[in-house]
């Protein structure tokens, strides 16, 4: 109970303000945010104690100084600057504090800049791919589908032996859009067998996968006629493993020199062989362009044609061609050739230079000329 | 979004950090973020929304920012009062505490109420003055014997 006698409660029962407190209250006080009872103490307190007046002189201090800070204004234009978005590069800009560079410095840098961009841009741009462009050069591009799905079925088919033996001359290989004009129909997309090619000693009919099926059309009857005798013959089927074979050994391109005598005069010539073969020019210049004393002939023509191109053009000279490699992998059943006509240094005997009939003559007759 | 709004934010970066660039900038991002914040929602204007942005921007840049290091001039925009003398205050924004410095700005520059203070802080209002109290008897130390007399003092 001795305790309760210690604490210096006022004649009226109330506790005074400790030190502690009234520090604290001081601010409240000065603002007028204590209750007037508390306000009362606080000011009692301050009455008796030194340090708490020095704290009311620093708060009063402070709050007339703010009062002169809040008499700062700020622009319109400053406002203004202030509202519009900020980007990243006005962010890096003002980070490097680029304003205040001096002016040779700044132009410098943009001089570097300019300069660099040029340079990377004359680097890494193609040139070469740019100059090649020829924009008012025609081209001509042929696109032909090619059916590689061969089954592993065996097809028969039933030939009248007679039949393809007389239909064995007819065998005519064209090109698709040729078909068009002609009125022979293309073969219809046959997954199994890619041509036919009968041959009379033992009237099979084989596949063979070079030829594409959709770009050769035959007119070979292939009725399966259970009436007439058969001949049984087995197709050879394509397996995709042969066709896989051929892709990775690549293309080929035929190349040989062809030495005949006056050869201005022959060209015209064996272009005409060259078209009743089915060839077309390959290559960005004419058949038979004229190249220097000779001629040059860059064309594609149906693979089952070539021997009798070869025949056709030995009639005029001497043809030496060659099988080579080439990245370029034509259609199946369509060769490339490049074959250069020069000047003979031999005459050719007379008899060859010119068949003497028509039954000798190995070509097919032009359009138009036959009887 | 009001120009008072504006000039409310433009001053708490200016006091807070004493740089032309940082405030121009800090002040920019403060008003980008009130856009953002609350595009889809009601809008909010007023001293809370500018409390709420600036601590926002405050929390963001204060240490990369550092204090007291100023770097302002009165031709970018600040109409400062010529005879006002801002040493006191370098001295306080750079030696004070974070809390002090910011609550200050707010109540007795910007003169925002300590309820609305405590609101965008989500702080009681007791806590607001106490750091309002502390900042002030600090600042005040910094200035003698009055604001008004050093201001004269300084111009003399």
């Amino acid at each position: 109970m001795s305790s309760n006698d210690d604490i210096p409660f006022s004649k009226k029962g109330e506790r005074e303000i400790s030190p502690f407190i009234g520090q604290e209250l001081l601010y409240d006080y000065i603002t007028l945010q204590l209750d007037p009872e508390r306000s009362i103490a606080v000011e009692n307190y301050v009455k008796t104690n030194r340090s708490a007046q020095v704290e009311i002189q620093k708060i009063n201090n402070g709050l007339t100084y703010c009062d002169y800070l809040s008499e700062v204004e700020v622009s319109r234009s400053l406002i203004d600057n202030i509202k519009i978005p900020v980007g990243y590069f006005q962010v890096l800009l003002q980070k490097l504090n680029f304003q205040k560079w001096p002016i040779g410095l700044k132009l410098g840098l943009e001089s570097l800049l300019v300069s660099s961009v040029v340079i990377l841009i004359s680097i890494f741009v193609p040139w070469n791919k740019i100059l090649n462009i020829q924009f008012f050069q025609k081209s001509d591009v042929v696109v032909s589908e090619i059916n590689n799905q061969y089954s592993k079925e065996v097809v028969e088919l039933e030939i009248p032996k007679k039949e393809a033996e007389k239909n064995e001359s007819q065998t005519t290989v064209v090109f698709e859009d040729e078909a068009a004009g002609t009125g022979a129909k293309p073969i219809p997309p046959a997954p199994s067998v890619a041509v036919v090619s009968v041959t009379p000693a033992s009237a099979v009919a084989t596949a063979t996968p070079s030829v594409a099926p959709v770009a050769v059309a035959t007119t070979l009857p292939l009725k399966a006629s259970p009436t007439t005798a058969p001949t049984t013959t087995a197709a050879a089927v394509a397996t995709p493993a042969v066709i896989e074979k051929d892709k990775k050994t690549g293309g080929f391109l035929y190349r040989g020199v062809l030495k005949v005598v006056n050869a201005p005069a022959n060209s015209p010539k064996l272009v005409q062989i060259v078209k009743d073969f089915g060839g077309r020019k390959a290559g960005e210049v004419e058949l038979g362009w004229t190249k220097g004393t000779g001629s040059y002939f860059h064309f594609t023509m149906p693979e089952a044609k070539y021997d009798q191109l070869q025949t056709a053009f030995k009639e005029y000279g001497d043809l030496n061609l060659i099988k080579e490699k080439h990245d370029r992998i034509m259609p199946d059943g369509i060769i490339r050739l490049i074959i250069d006509v020069v000047e003979s240094d031999k005459p050719k005997q007379p008899a060859k230079l010119e068949p003497k009939s028509q039954e000798d003559n190995p070509l097919p007759a032009p359009e138009g000329t036959s009887p | 979004m009001s120009d008072q709004d504006v000039k409310s934010i433009a001053l708490f970066f200016f006091y807070a950090w004493l740089d032309d660039q940082k405030a121009t900038r800090a002040s920019s991002e403060a008003i980008e973020f009130l856009r953002n914040k609350f595009k889809s929602k009601e809008k909010l204007e007023g001293p809370i929304a500018v409390v709420i942005a600036t601590k926002y921007i405050w929390d963001k840049h204060k240490h990369r920012w550092s204090r007291g290091k100023p770097n302002y001039s009165v031709d970018s925009g600040w109409m400062i009062p010529d005879l006002l003398n801002f040493s006191p205050w370098k001295e306080f924004q750079k030696s004070s505490s974070e809390e002090e410095l910011i609550c200050l700005i707010w109540s007795k520059i910007l003169k925002f109420e300590d309820e609305q203070i405590a609101n965008g802080l989500g702080i009681s209002i007791g806590t607001v003055r106490y750091r309002v109290g502390r900042g002030l008897r600090k600042l005040g130390a910094l200035v003698q014997p009055s604001g008004k007399k050093a201001r004269a003092e300084e111009h003399e």
